[in-house]
C-alpha cells in the first residue's frame, strides 16, 4: 500500500466530491476477518512543519502496526475550516481516533510514540 | 525617530471600547488593527473587559467580532456575562460568534502544536460576518499546553501576525499570577510583541476585594498610566476615572434651603443649587437629622431626593426623623423620595459608586444626601475610598444635583473637623456640628467652616432638636465665653432676674419717694393750717385787745367825765401793764 497520494492530494482523485478529506483504505484481505479494524482522522493544517511531521509519525505507526486493518482520512483544516470546526479541533495537528471503543484525540505532532500507542490502544491487543 | 514623532501626532486610529473610564484614560479606546494584550491575576476581570469590548462593538459601533475562547467553554461565558444585561443571545452568530478553543484536559498531547488551522476557521467566519473585533481569551492555557518557550513564541507571533494582516482589533487576554507579570517569561516578550498592554489587578485589601486598571503601554499614543480602580457593576465593568478633565460644570446661582431657616440665613440664602455640602460631627451631633432636613425640603418644594444611607435601615431614620416632627415617610409614599439604605462592608466603596450611580441615572434626584459618606472607608482603604467619593461628588456635580454627604469624624479631632475621607477640600460648603461639653451637659454647636462664593456667619450657633422640630439658636455670649444649652438659659433666666430685680427695685424706690412726696405734702398742709390757726388767732388776739382798748378808752372818758380830770395818770400805768 502507498500513502505516497494522501501526502500530495489532488482534488479530482481524493476524496467524494465536496467531501472534506482524503480517504485511504488498507485493506488486508488475510485480516479483514480476525482483526479489529480502526478508524483514524487526522487534522492538518497545509504543510505547516507540525503538520508534516505528524502524518509522517502517523503513517509509520499505520504500516508498522495497523497494516491492513485501518482506515484513515486527512482533513485539512485550511481548506476546510468550518467542518474542522465543527468537528471541535482546536489545534493542528489533531489526531481522532474514531474506531475502536470510544473516540480519543492526541494533538502534537505525534513523536511520542509510546504515548501515541497507548492512546489508540494498539499494543494491548498485540 | 521622525516616524515616532509623526505617529505621536497623527496618532494611531482608535477603536472605542465603550467602557467609558477607559476610553477616557487610553484618550480614544484601543488600537484599531492592532494588538491588545490584556495581562491580569485571577478574577481581575478580563474576560469581562475583552467581551464588553465585543458586545459594545456590535451593539453600539456596528463591528460585528469573534471570542475565541481557550480558557473556558463558550457556554459558560455566556452565562456567566447573562447578569449584565448585554442580551447576549440576541447579538449571537450574527453580530457575535462564540468559538470554542478550549483544549479538554482529555486531550492527549504527543508532540508540538499549533494554531494555524483555527486562525484560518476564524479567518472565515470573520470574513463571513465582517468581524472587525477578535478576542483570544486566556491564551495562557494555550500556552501552558505548549509547554515550551519556543513554540510559545511561535504561535503568540502567529497570531499577532494573523491579526495584523487582517487589520482586526485584536484583543489577548492572559492570566498571570504576578502583580507585575513583566518580570516573568513567557509575558515580557509579549509586552514588546503588544501595541497596547493593559494591566488588570485584583487584590483584597481589609478583607474587600479592590480591582484596578492600569495601562502600561500604548504603542503612538499618549495615555494615563496610572492605575485606575476598576469595577464589575450591573452592567459590565466600570473604570473609575476623575470625571472629565476639565472642572465644567455649570454652576447656579440659585440657592436650595437647607431646612434649617437659620441655616439658610447664615449661608445667605441657603446652598447652592448642584453644590455639595460637607456636613461633619462627631457621632450623635445631628449630621443625619442635617441631611433629612434638606431631603425633607427639597421634597417640599417639589423636588426629587435620594437619600443614601450607609448601615443605617431608611425605616429607622424615618422613625427617628418623626420624633423632631419631620415626617419623611410621606415624601417616601408620594415618590419624590427615594431611600435606600446598604450596608458598607457588602461591597468595595468603588461598587457602592457603581451603585449610586446606577440609582442616580434610573430616579434622577435633584438633591442627593449620602449618610455618612465616611462609612466608605470602612470598605477597604481609605484612598479608596477618598477616590469613590470624589468621584461621586463628580457625577452629581456633573447632573446639577445639589448634594449633601455627612461624614464622621472622630469626637477627640471634632475640633479640627477633619475629616478622614479627604472630601472637606472638594466640598463647596462645609459644615461642623461639634459637641460642647459645658456646665455637666453636651450642646451641638454649629458653624460653617467654609462656604464658597457665599457670604457666611462666621457665628456659632446651638442646634436644638425637639418635638418641634429642629432650630438654631443663638449663642449666649458672655464676656467672651459662648454659653450653651442649661448654661445659656440660666444665664439668660439670670439676666432676666436681675432686670426684674432691677425693676422692681425701681418701682419701689419710686412709690418710696411718692410717699414721702406725700408726706411732706402732708406735713404742708398741716403747717399751712397750723399757720391759719395762727393768724387767726392772732386776729382774734389783736380784735380783743383793741375791744379793750376801746371799752377801756370809754371807761376812763366816762370816769374822767365823772371825776373830771386827772385821768392821763391812769391810763399811763394802764398800758404799761399792757
Amino acid at each position: 500500500v502507498t500513502f505516497a497520494a494522501w501526502k500530495r492530494p489532488e482534488p479530482e482523485s481524493a476524496a467524494p466530491r465536496g467531501g472534506p478529506h482524503l480517504r485511504a483504505e488498507s485493506s488486508s484481505s488475510k485480516a479483514a476477518g480476525d482483526a479489529v479494524r480502526y478508524h483514524l482522522r487526522l487534522y492538518i493544517a497545509g504543510k505547516l512543519p507540525n503538520s508534516v511531521q505528524a502524518l509522517d509519525n502517523l503513517l509509520d505507526i499505520c504500516r508498522t502496526y495497523l497494516a491492513g486493518r485501518h482506515t484513515l482520512e486527512v482533513v485539512d483544516y485550511l481548506e476546510h475550516p468550518r467542518q474542522a470546526l465543527e468537528d471541535g479541533i482546536v489545534a493542528t495537528p489533531t489526531l481522532l481516533k474514531i474506531a475502536p471503543g470510544a473516540a480519543c484525540m492526541v494533538v502534537g505532532t505525534l513523536s511520542d510514540r509510546p504515548m501515541v500507542l497507548r492512546a489508540l490502544g494498539i499494543g494491548d491487543d498485540r | 525617530m521622525p516616524e515616532d514623532i509623526k505617529e505621536h501626532r497623527v496618532g494611531p486610529s482608535k477603536v472605542p471600547t465603550g467602557i467609558d473610564g477607559f476610553d477616557r484614560i487610553s484618550k480614544g479606546g484601543l488600537p484599531a488593527g492592532r494588538t491588545t494584550l490584556v495581562v491580569g491575576t485571577p478574577g481581575s476581570g478580563k474576560t469581562v473587559f475583552a467581551l464588553q469590548t465585543l458586545v459594545n462593538g456590535a451593539r453600539v459601533y456596528g463591528e460585528p467580532a469573534i471570542f475565541v475562547a481557550f480558557e473556558e467553554s463558550s457556554r459558560e461565558i455566556v452565562a456567566n456575562a447573562a447578569a449584565f444585561g448585554w442580551d447576549i443571545p440576541r447579538l449571537e452568530s450574527s453580530r457575535l460568534f462564540f468559538l470554542d478553543a478550549y483544549l479538554s484536559p482529555q486531550i492527549l498531547q504527543s508532540g508540538t502544536f499549533d494554531l494555524a488551522g483555527i486562525l484560518a476557521a476564524t479567518e472565515e467566519r470573520a470574513r463571513e460576518m465582517g468581524a472587525r473585533r477578535i478576542v483570544f481569551d486566556g491564551i495562557d492555557m494555550l500556552l501552558t499546553m505548549l509547554d515550551d518557550p519556543v513554540a510559545e513564541r511561535r504561535e503568540i507571533y502567529r497570531i499577532h501576525e494573523w491579526l495584523s494582516r487582517n487589520q482586526y482589533v485584536g484583543i489577548l487576554t492572559a492570566k498571570s499570577t504576578f502583580e507585575d507579570p513583566f518580570s516573568t517569561t513567557p509575558w515580557e516578550f509579549m509586552q514588546f510583541m503588544a501595541d497596547c498592554v493593559v494591566v488588570l489587578h485584583h487584590r483584597v485589601v481589609d478583607r474587600v476585594a479592590l480591582r484596578g486598571a492600569r495601562i502600561v503601554k500604548y504603542r503612538g499614543s499618549s495615555f494615563s498610566g496610572n492605575e485606575f480602580p476598576l469595577v464589575i457593576g450591573s452592567e459590565g465593568i466600570e473604570i473609575a476615572t476623575f470625571g472629565p478633565d476639565e472642572l465644567s460644570f455649570a454652576v447656579s446661582d440659585e440657592r436650595v434651603p437647607s431646612g434649617l431657616p437659620r441655616l439658610d440665613e447664615m449661608l445667605g440664602g441657603g446652598y447652592f443649587a448642584g453644590s455639595s455640602v460637607l456636613v461633619t460631627g462627631a457621632p450623635g451631633t445631628a449630621k443625619t437629622t442635617l441631611g433629612c432636613l434638606f431631603a425633607h425640603a427639597a421634597c417640599a418644594r417639589g423636588g426629587k431626593a435620594l437619600h443614601v444611607s450607609l448601615d443605617e435601615p431608611a425605616d429607622q431614620i424615618v422613625r427617628n426623623m418623626r420624633s423632631i416632627g419631620v415626617d419623611l415617610g410621606d415624601h417616601v409614599r408620594a415618590g419624590v423620595l427615594k431611600m435606600y439604605s446598604v450596608r458598607t462592608e457588602t461591597r468595595s466603596a468603588e461598587e457602592h459608586l457603581v451603585l449610586l450611580d446606577g440609582l442616580i441615572r434610573d430616579f434622577q434626584p435633584g438633591s442627593l444626601v449620602v449618610d455618612p459618606i465616611s462609612a466608605l472607608g470602612k470598605s477597604g482603604g481609605q484612598l479608596v475610598a477618598g477616590d469613590a467619593a470624589i468621584r461621586l461628588l463628580d457625577i452629581a456635580r456633573a447632573r446639577g444635583i445639589t448634594v449633601l454627604c455627612t461624614s464622621l469624624v472622630p469626637a477627640r479631632g471634632a475640633e479640627e473637623g477633619a475629616t478622614d475621607i479627604e472630601v472637606s477640600t472638594i466640598a463647596d460648603t462645609w459644615i461642623h456640628v461639634a459637641y460642647v461639653l459645658q456646665g455637666g451637659e453636651r450642646n451641638r454647636a454649629l458653624s460653617v467652616v467654609k462656604s464658597r462664593g457665599m457670604a457666611h456667619s462666621n457665628q456659632v450657633r446651638e442646634l436644638v432638636l425637639s418635638s418641634h422640630g429642629a432650630t438654631l439658636t443663638d449663642v449666649y455670649v458672655e464676656g467672651g465665653d459662648v454659653l450653651m444649652g442649661t448654661a445659656r438659659f440660666v444665664k439668660e433666666m439670670e439676666a432676666l432676674s436681675e432686670e426684674q430685680h432691677v425693676h422692681r427695685a425701681a418701682n419701689a424706690r419710686r412709690l418710696e419717694l411718692e410717699r414721702q412726696r406725700e408726706e411732706v405734702r402732708a406735713r404742708l398742709h398741716e403747717l399751712e393750717r397750723q399757720m391759719l390757726a395762727h393768724d387767726s388767732e392772732l386776729r382774734r388776739l389783736m380784735e380783743d385787745q383793741e375791744q379793750r382798748r376801746t371799752r377801756r378808752d370809754a371807761n376812763r372818758d366816762e370816769i374822767r367825765r365823772l371825776r373830771g380830770g386827772g385821768a392821763r395818770d391812769i391810763r399811763g400805768v394802764e398800758t404799761s401793764g399792757a
